[in-house]
């Protein structure tokens, strides 16, 4: 297992070289830097954007700019900002956010597909079994931002109902201030509650697909046949040794899933207005911030990568048949 | 001219008509009846917060440099940087009487113009507000005494060829080395020299203290008390404060919500008092319209942002004079209103002018009175044949008998009206045997307009008091925002007299002359001016829509709720 994970840390450095060398291309190649400053009425004078150019590397050739970024990169230059960003200290400070985001709606979203596979495998084609089922299809196919929308529509019912502010449509929680403990409770849960559920509906209901499936299958094997002969409870049955050996594909789909999910945040993010990941991408877009997008983007690759080898190794440690040694 | 009072009663009318199937609209929320200047006027009680949207985040907080020139640094640093002069939603000027005793021409040869400054005018430290501020941000406008100052635009400082003050510093002198009649439009923005000073030499404190820095001082009535990167800008009121007015909130804040399409969802929930949405839309007009039982009121007004389709006549088919005469007589301008803004801004004016709008003195119809815009076919047919161009199999041949080239039509993403009006203009075009590329995508601009790529393209452009500068920047050869490749000495030589005149009036008879040559010109086709929007809740008094660059945050002293 070690020597399996070296070997794929080791390749994770070339195909981060090659993955950097091309997204560095693709977006020098993407638009003009300095457009948003030659259309502004009236322009800027031809020195100022000048100074700009130069102060971008434009006036550099393509090869010699991405050394100086690639360089850059070891001793923590993610390279200039056309807003004056320090982008590697805003790439720790967005993670961060979104990470928060990202941690609560996974979570969440496991535990009810959980929830949903024991149900479903159990009661297996019941009324709730086909309910849980119509529910995962819909959220499956559901738009994130259509659902965080008739999310912010329901707040806004339940808050006049309410006759008070328990939930927030916009900001992640910076600048509000709550007196007592307990405002602050609530205005963490006013806050967080409807991005994660926006965030996690749609992995809630791939999630409880695989669930199902899976622990249906281990249901039907035959050591659990044997268990219930030997009369064990079925609680302990299904909790026991159907869903645990269920959970090895789930929990592998979990962490494969978790590059989806980092794609959906940056549609919850503009949503409910998080400044995580998802909003410096897209205002790096914006902005054409080409090495904020580009440093969004190596950080985007490593994870990926690393959910990746995460579900590589959650294989073997959940399922002894499978072993990397050659 | 101020169509609030017939334009807005229209607008509900069109909301009623448009809307009724669909939804039921409470229109008393639409604020009527009043002159632009004066709407929404009270005297608000002393005490209470507001909570102002703005769409972008705060990366540069200098409002006069290249990169911290837009429209939420300028909301945000109003309440704190003192003006000379201050555009009113009437798109008049008129000067800060809490900061200067007065401002007179008081020579036109050499042009030289005396500013007093009021003895008790002082800085958030205490520091008086003197001529040492006047002459800091001239030097760094004017691109002589600090060429590396990244500014946006030196905006006529560089008129001024000296400017001095006496030795009490509260009089300032300016002459100029030529006549400019835009001398009120400038000192719009004042920084505080003695805090610059300490920051290195002018470059650098203009480049990074007052563009990279929080500011922590003010010459207006607040100042920053917190900044929280992307979420939300505190502002208290400032102590040292010498206006007359106010300020009256207890704290002013400016929530950052980048997604206009969600500023309302957040102003019904409650966590803002007031959006202010870039490019107000149907749908945001028509929700709007629905929440008077949240207590909310509405205005709206053409802004000084307006339309235009731009030909392109230094390349192409487009060159040809007759043919862009033909295609601006082809379009049905009564139409393009028709489908694109009337269904929810009724009776909005057209634009007949490409040098003023229709408020400005100077403004006349030259459009419809060259038969532009009329949608009249055999018109632009005959004209198309006079020059030698013929109609065959559908196609339109040149003089030579080539056929002409389909036309490259861009436009910007983000304006659902511009796509809508580049799609119609190809079927007002295509009897004359016109075809269209349709062009757009995030880059357009850079991509289509900038790099000279197209043959119509469809953008707007920002208004400003002085319409002679405005041309100068537009209409002269070597300009900035001449796109479209007009090349014309004696539209020079006229803009040239008319930014030299001695009064906004009389620069604006002398610069009529040349928007009839522009007209004649062919190259660029004005359409109508974009709306606003200012949606609040009806207890902020003193709020209102300030239409041109500045917004509605040019009387945060004023601000306040109703008792």
């Amino acid at each position: 297992m070690l020597a399996y994970l070296v070997r794929r840390l080791l390749v994770m450095i070339p195909m981060m070289l090659i993955a950097s060398f091309l997204m560095f291309v693709v977006i020098s190649f993407s638009g003009d830097p300095l457009a948003g400053l030659k259309t502004m009425q009236p322009p800027p004078p031809p020195e100022v954007l000048h100074a700009m150019a130069v102060k971008l590397r434009l006036d550099q050739p393509l090869l010699d700019r991405y050394w100086m970024w690639l360089s850059g990169l070891f001793v923590g230059d993610f390279g200039p900002s056309i807003h004056n960003i320090d982008i590697g200290a805003e790439l720790v400070k967005r993670l961060g956010v979104s990470l928060r985001l990202l941690a609560l709606g996974i979570v969440l979203a496991f535990l009810m597909a959980v929830a949903a596979s024991v149900i479903g495998a159990v009661l297996q084609f019941s009324w709730a079994d086909h309910i849980i089922s119509f529910v995962a299809v819909a959220m499956i196919s559901m738009p994130v931002f259509w659902l965080a929308l008739q999310l912010k529509r329901l707040a806004i019912s339940i808050n006049q109902e309410l006759g008070f502010r328990l939930l927030y449509t916009s900001g992640d929680g910076a600048g509000m201030t709550a007196s007592t403990p307990w405002d602050r409770v609530l205005l963490l849960i006013g806050v967080l509650a409807l991005p994660t559920i926006a965030l996690s509906m749609q992995a809630f209901g791939t999630w409880s697909r695989y669930g199902r499936v899976a622990l249906i299958d281990a249901l039907n094997s035959e050591y659990v046949k044997l268990a219930r002969a030997k009369g064990l409870s079925e609680t302990r049955v299904v909790l026991a040794h159907g869903l645990r050996t269920s959970l090895a594909p789930m929990l592998t789909v979990v962490a494969a899933g978790g590059a989806v999910i980092l794609g959906e945040s940056v549609v919850t993010e503009t949503v409910f207005q998080w400044r995580g990941m998802g909003d410096l991408l897209v205002t790096g877009i914006q902005n054409n911030d080409v090495y904020v997008v580009l440093g969004w983007l190596l950080v985007a690759g490593l994870i990926i990568m690393v959910f990746n080898l995460i579900a590589d190794i959650l294989y073997a440690v959940l399922d002894p048949r499978i072993r990397y040694e050659r | 001219m101020n169509i609030r009072l017939h334009g807005l009663t229209t607008i509900l009318s069109a909301l009623v008509v448009f809307t009724a199937p669909t939804a039921v609209l409470a229109q008393d929320n639409l604020v009527t009846g009043e002159p632009i200047t004066t709407v929404n006027s009270g005297t608000p009680g002393k005490g209470g917060e507001v909570t102002f949207t703005v769409t972008r985040d705060i990366t540069n907080w200098n409002v006069t440099s290249a990169l911290g020139n837009n429209a939420v640094v300028r909301t945000v640093t109003l309440p704190i940087v003192p003006s000379a002069f201050m555009v009113q939603p009437d798109f008049t000027l008129k000067m800060n009487t809490d900061l200067l005793e007065s401002a007179e021409l008081t020579s036109t040869d050499p042009q030289t113009v005396v500013y007093r400054i009021r003895e008790d005018a002082v800085w958030s430290d205490g520091v008086p507000i003197t001529g040492d501020d006047f002459i800091y941000f001239w030097k760094t406008q004017n691109r002589r005494d600090c060429p590396e100052c990244l500014i946006n635009a030196s905006d006529g400082h560089d008129f001024i060829e000296t400017l001095e003050q006496d030795e009490t510093g509260k009089v300032v002198t300016a002459t100029f080395s030529e006549p400019f009649v835009g001398w009120q439009g400038l000192f719009m923005f004042l920084y505080p020299a003695h805090l610059a000073e300490k920051h290195g030499d002018i470059a650098e404190s203009y480049n990074n203290f007052l563009s990279n820095e929080v500011p922590t001082w003010s010459g207006g009535p607040y100042m920053v008390e917190s900044f929280d990167p992307g979420q939300l800008v505190t502002l208290v009121p400032n102590p040292k404060w010498y206006g007359e007015k106010g300020p009256y909130l207890d704290k002013l804040k400016f929530r950052i919500i980048t997604d206009s399409t969600q500023q309302l969802t957040a102003l019904e929930n409650g966590e803002v008092d007031v959006i202010y949405p870039q490019g107000a839309t149907q749908d945001m007009v028509e929700q709007a319209a629905g929440l008077d039982y949240l207590g909310i009121d509405f205005q709206m007004n053409p802004a000084a942002n307006w339309y235009f389709m731009g030909l392109n006549s230094k390349a192409g088919p487009m060159s040809d004079i007759a043919l862009r005469k033909a295609v601006l007589t082809a379009i049905d301008a009564g139409d393009l209103k028709a489908k694109t803004a009337d269904p929810y801004l009724r009776n909005w004016p057209h634009m007949g002018s490409v040098m003023f709008l229709p408020n400005q003195a100077g403004y006349a119809d030259r459009r419809g009175a060259r038969g532009y815009g009329t949608g009249d076919v055999e018109k632009a047919k005959g004209i198309l044949s006079e020059a030698g161009y013929k109609l065959s199999g559908g196609s339109l041949l040149d003089p030579s008998g080539k056929p002409v080239s389909t036309l490259r039509l861009g436009f910007p993403p983000g304006y659902p009206a511009a796509n809508d009006m580049a799609r119609l203009i190809t079927g007002y075009i295509a009897p004359l045997g016109l075809k269209t590329d349709l062009l757009t995508g995030p880059n357009a601009t850079a991509d289509y307009l900038l790099s000279g790529n197209f043959d119509l393209y469809l953008s707007y452009f920002s208004q400003q008091v002085f319409p002679a500068v405005k041309a100068g920047q537009i209409f002269l050869r070597d300009a900035g925002q001449n796109y479209f490749g007009f090349n014309d000495p004696k539209i020079e030589e006229i803009i040239g007299k008319a930014a030299a005149a001695s009064s906004i009036e009389e620069s604006a008879a002398i610069l009529s002359e040349a928007d009839e040559l522009a007209m004649d010109y062919a190259a660029l086709f004005p359409i109508y001016q974009l709306p606003t929007a200012l949606i609040y809740k009806e207890a902020i008094l003193n709020l209102r829509d300030n239409p041109n660059q500045l917004g509605p945050a040019y009387n945060t002293a004023e601000w306040g709720l109703a008792e």
